[in-house]
């Protein structure tokens, strides 16, 4: 008798979860099938078409911004991944004050509403003169995306076996040395993990870019933005088919990269 | 020697301490003075002048009030939703699916995290809209009547909330769940607790952290939403951050704009301190 209403509880969680998923795919799919639809609106009866992809890639403006949000991200996250590295490795150093209220503090940006940060900081670099620059987005996606970067970091550098470096300063190698052949391949997966988090968060930070971003700077999400605003344009779900495509293979190499890396380095890693 | 390292860590550790300090506690501080601010902040001239009235109105203001009101009950449904559909789903996908498929379904659940919430708004929208993927079966089928449209409306910018923030949730809960030992909740059940006993005793008390970080990675941005009602919701749809927004884009009041951010700053905080006592004092009570 247990043993049959233990399965059917099981079977309704299953259900459960698959209806949750169906939910959370379903809406994606759709896009990606209505980019290959001949409607402009996005209407029923379905016929085939590749007609938008064309446009899309006949339009300069859509890949214009793409091009920028990606090499954009690609600075952001980077920058943002050194500092993390930065400030992890001195966090160690530093006394235990720092180590409690410097991660708090990185909580802050993650903590406030982006639309009060963006806020904040356009009346800021106002007020200095600066308006809306490329520093001005630089700087305030770095500050939204960083306390990411770091937070990851920082676990995995906390979590740290001390050994093998204390090993290989015995061995006689220098503090530069160690950091590079023995600190850094070990925090590396964190180190990634963070940097493509970052670079996803900075990717599609609508809000501190459509603030800070100069006049005539078009980013991805903010060109989708103005053009969803003007009305329905099945380009974007031509962009948004090709997007989501390279999210499931980015998410693919993320995962590579954690289960490879958790393997060599054992199951401490497992721990952040 | 010692004293050469603890330099070095200050110059490491300085960068990002600096890009902290200055990006985001320095402007969040400084909001207090553009409150006072009247009319805008110009790149050219800077302050033209202060005032009362921005700070008075937005503390006295009917219409914020109403608005602030509306976006905190907002962000506590579309929050209760993704608990209510989320929990479940993280619990199946830590228990009860078999350990090889676990990192597929995280990673199905993570693709619309990842995806840009602009795509998101825009896929919901165009399944919703009266002749989309959605409605044309229920009209067909005769489930609701021709014509019937959820777009711009409230119940729109809630359901696209939810499924943009649901797999946050869904992940909170399940990097929590997933740590409870399987054999404490086998000794629960040995020891003749039911499955309700067993959640309530043993499960719940040991995932109220992954609840706790889904509630405040979930809460306050929706209650900060601006996108969403602008894009998807009709004109009675505004939220607090739209009024906001609207002071920078639109009306062009800079002034009030910080003001009103500022009472949404302090509005926010004290939610979170409510909200943090609740959790603690359940946890107590449940865990004890």
């Amino acid at each position: 008798m247990k043993r049959k209403k233990s399965n059917l509880f099981r079977k309704v969680m299953i259900g459960w979860l698959c209806l949750t998923m169906f939910i959370l795919l379903f809406p994606i799919a759709a896009i990606i099938f209505m980019s290959f639809n001949a409607s402009k609106f996005g209407a029923l009866p379905f016929e085939f078409t590749t007609t938008w992809y064309v446009q899309l890639f006949e339009s300069a403006d859509l890949l214009a911004a793409t091009w920028y949000s990606l090499w954009f991200s690609t600075l952001v996250s980077v920058v943002a991944a050194v500092l993390g590295v930065l400030a992890s490795f001195a966090l160690r150093k530093l006394s235990r004050k720092w180590n409690k209220t410097f991660p708090t503090l990185m909580n802050i940006p993650v903590i406030i509403p982006w639309l009060v940060s963006a806020v904040s900081l356009l009346l800021l670099f106002n007020l200095i003169g600066m308006g809306k620059s490329f520093v001005s987005l630089f700087l305030g996606n770095l500050v939204a995306v960083m306390p990411h970067s770091f937070l990851i970091t920082y676990a995995r550098v906390m979590s740290m076996d001390k050994y093998p470096e204390e090993a290989a300063r015995t061995l006689g190698a220098s503090g530069f040395k160690v950091f590079v052949n023995v600190a850094f391949p070990m925090i590396f997966p964190a180190v990634l993990s963070g940097m493509l988090m970052s670079f996803i968060l900075c990717f599609n930070c609508f809000v501190i870019q459509y603030y800070l971003a100069p006049f005539g700077t078009y980013t991805l999400p903010m060109l989708i933005y103005t053009m969803i605003r003007a009305g329905y344009s099945p380009s974007i779900n031509a962009i948004a088919a090709i997007l989501t495509l390279f999210i499931v293979l980015f998410i693919i190499v993320m995962n590579k990269v954690g289960f490879d890396a958790g393997q060599l380095f054992g199951k401490a890693n497992k721990e952040d | 020697m010692n004293k050469h390292r603890k330099k070095l860590a200050g110059c490491m550790i300085f960068p990002s301490f600096s890009i902290l300090l200055l990006m985001s506690i320095v402007p969040l501080c400084m909001l207090v003075l553009f409150g006072f601010v009247d009319g805008n902040i110009s790149t050219m001239n800077g302050i033209a002048g202060y005032t009362l009235e921005n700070i008075k109105e937005a503390f006295s203001s009917l219409m914020v009030g109403k608005l602030m009101l509306k976006s905190f009950w907002i962000a506590v449904l579309v929050t209760f939703l993704c608990i209510l559909i989320g929990y479940p789903a993280a619990w199946a996908i830590a228990k009860i699916v078999p350990e090889r498929y676990r990192s597929i379904l995280v990673t199905v659940a993570i693709v619309p995290a990842f995806t840009s919430q602009l795509l998101l708004i825009y896929s919901i929208m165009t399944l919703m809209q009266s002749n989309g993927l959605v409605m044309t079966p229920l009209t067909v089928l005769g489930i609701i009547p021709e014509g019937t449209s959820f777009m711009y409306t409230d119940a729109m910018v809630i359901l696209i909330l939810v499924y943009e923030y649901l797999p946050y949730m869904i992940l909170s809960l399940y990097s929590c769940l997933e740590k409870i030992d399987d054999n404490v909740i086998a000794a629960s059940h040995t020891l003749g607790a039911n499955r309700f006993h067993t959640f309530i005793n043993v499960v719940l008390p040991q995932s109220f952290s992954g609840l706790m970080t889904g509630v405040l990675i979930v809460l306050i941005p929706v209650a900060g939403s601006f996108v969403e009602p602008n894009i998807a919701g009709g004109p009675y749809s505004m939220m607090i951050g739209s009024l906001i927004d609207s002071q920078f884009t639109t009306s062009l009041n800079m002034g009030y704009g910080a003001a009103l951010s500022l009472v949404f700053l302090i509005v926010m905080s004290f939610a979170l301190v409510v909200i943090k006592g609740i959790m603690n004092f359940a946890d107590r009570k449940i865990g004890g």
